[in-house]
């Protein structure tokens, strides 16, 4: 599968949209779920998985196979554009604890609200339950610090090995490691305050 | 590989030994056999695990909108709003490559300015002698200078 990669990444280089077109949509996704966990927001999340394909339209040349995968590159094309947002956004608001929280609650229900639309109530209770569940691991998650954050959603859900998250992260293996164990630690204390 | 760099593999990594590193798997694993303390962490950290991977959120973007995106940042790199000139270039040579026009003006250029001058300020030229004095003025003073008398004095002396 790499080896095909690198030659659609060539392909595109020379501006074949058959080429791009497999790329997206092997790789559209797993970015896509990335930036939804990172942003804990979904429309922003899809912004940014599609920014991440435009740069892959448009930096393909730029893509070495000797230094990294493609997963690697783009997810840290990914990682890059969300820091760049969460920057941003608690650059243009005070993003105080009640707004936040706020916020989360709104996209809880329309979470839920979507979901027992979608199953059509067939067991409301026990969905239910799983998806307070979800939205609560997801808040836990949102409130990790942006670096434990980055280094648990990409080691944990990405695919990725720790060495790649490393680079992505410009850190060391050990310094991904010792971000981990806080992350894991400050995650299982927020969630078992609340399960 | 000891109990310690285990221990810190699983606070790390989780309990599910396939995200441990590659490297050190097997032997960590070896060692959780043997050592109840290790096993027991391994149960600990597995409560989180399940959670985290109940944790599933549902992608909505479309490999579509990603396509129409690309087609409407293509359209509007290529094909960016032509100036007056850009257009005049086309006017005057339709078929040229793009841009190729201005280099083909700029060269002609000079001989366009000298037209102009010219056109613009007719010089009377009635008595081309006069021209052809002033040209040749300092010739024939330096021919004079030099050594025109002898043949001055060969013509008068013939004479």
């Amino acid at each position: 599968m790499t080896a095909d990669e690198n030659q659609w990444v060539l392909a595109v280089a020379e501006g074949d949209r058959q080429a791009f077109a497999m790329l997206v949509e092997l790789h559209l996704h797993p970015i896509e779920a990335f930036a939804t966990r990172m942003l804990a927001d979904s429309a922003e999340a899809q912004d940014v998985a599609q920014e991440v394909m435009l740069r892959l339209w448009q930096r393909a040349a730029e893509f070495d196979p000797r230094r990294a995968r493609l997963s690697t590159w783009l997810h840290q094309i990914a990682h890059n554009l969300c820091i760049d947002r969460l920057r941003k956004v608690r650059r243009l608001s005070s993003w105080d604890e009640t707004q936040n929280t706020r916020l989360e609650d709104a996209h809880q229900t329309t979470q839920l609200a979507a979901h027992h639309a979608s199953s059509g109530d067939a067991a409301p209770m026990a969905s239910s339950l799983a998806d307070e569940q979800s939205v609560l691991i997801s808040r836990a998650l949102s409130q990790l610090p942006e670096r434990q954050r980055s280094a648990l959603l990409l080691t944990y859900y990405q695919a990725l090995t720790n060495r790649e998250v490393a680079d992505i992260m410009g850190i060391s293996v050990r310094a991904l490691e010792s971000l981990l164990v806080r992350a894991r630690t400050a995650l299982k204390q927020a969630l078992e305050e609340k399960i | 590989m000891n109990q310690q760099r285990v221990a810190a593999l699983i606070a790390a990594y989780g309990s599910d030994s396939a995200r441990w590193p590659e490297a050190e798997r097997a032997a960590a694993l070896h060692l959780c056999e043997s050592v109840s303390a290790l096993a027991a962490l391994r149960r600990e950290q597995a409560s989180l695990d399940q959670l985290l991977d109940a944790q599933q959120v549902s992608t909505q973007c479309r490999v579509a909108d990603v396509l129409g995106k690309l087609v409407a940042h293509t359209c509007r790199t290529s094909t960016p709003t032509m100036s007056l000139w850009d257009r005049l270039g086309l006017w005057l040579m339709p078929d040229a490559l793009p841009g190729l026009w201005r280099p083909a003006l700029a060269a002609a250029l000079p001989f366009v300015v000298g037209l102009s001058i010219g056109v613009s300020n007719p010089e009377d030229m009635g008595d081309w002698s006069a021209p052809e004095q002033y040209v040749f003025a300092p010739y024939v003073v330096d021919i004079g200078e030099a050594d025109f008398g002898s043949v001055e004095e060969g013509m008068f002396t013939d004479g």
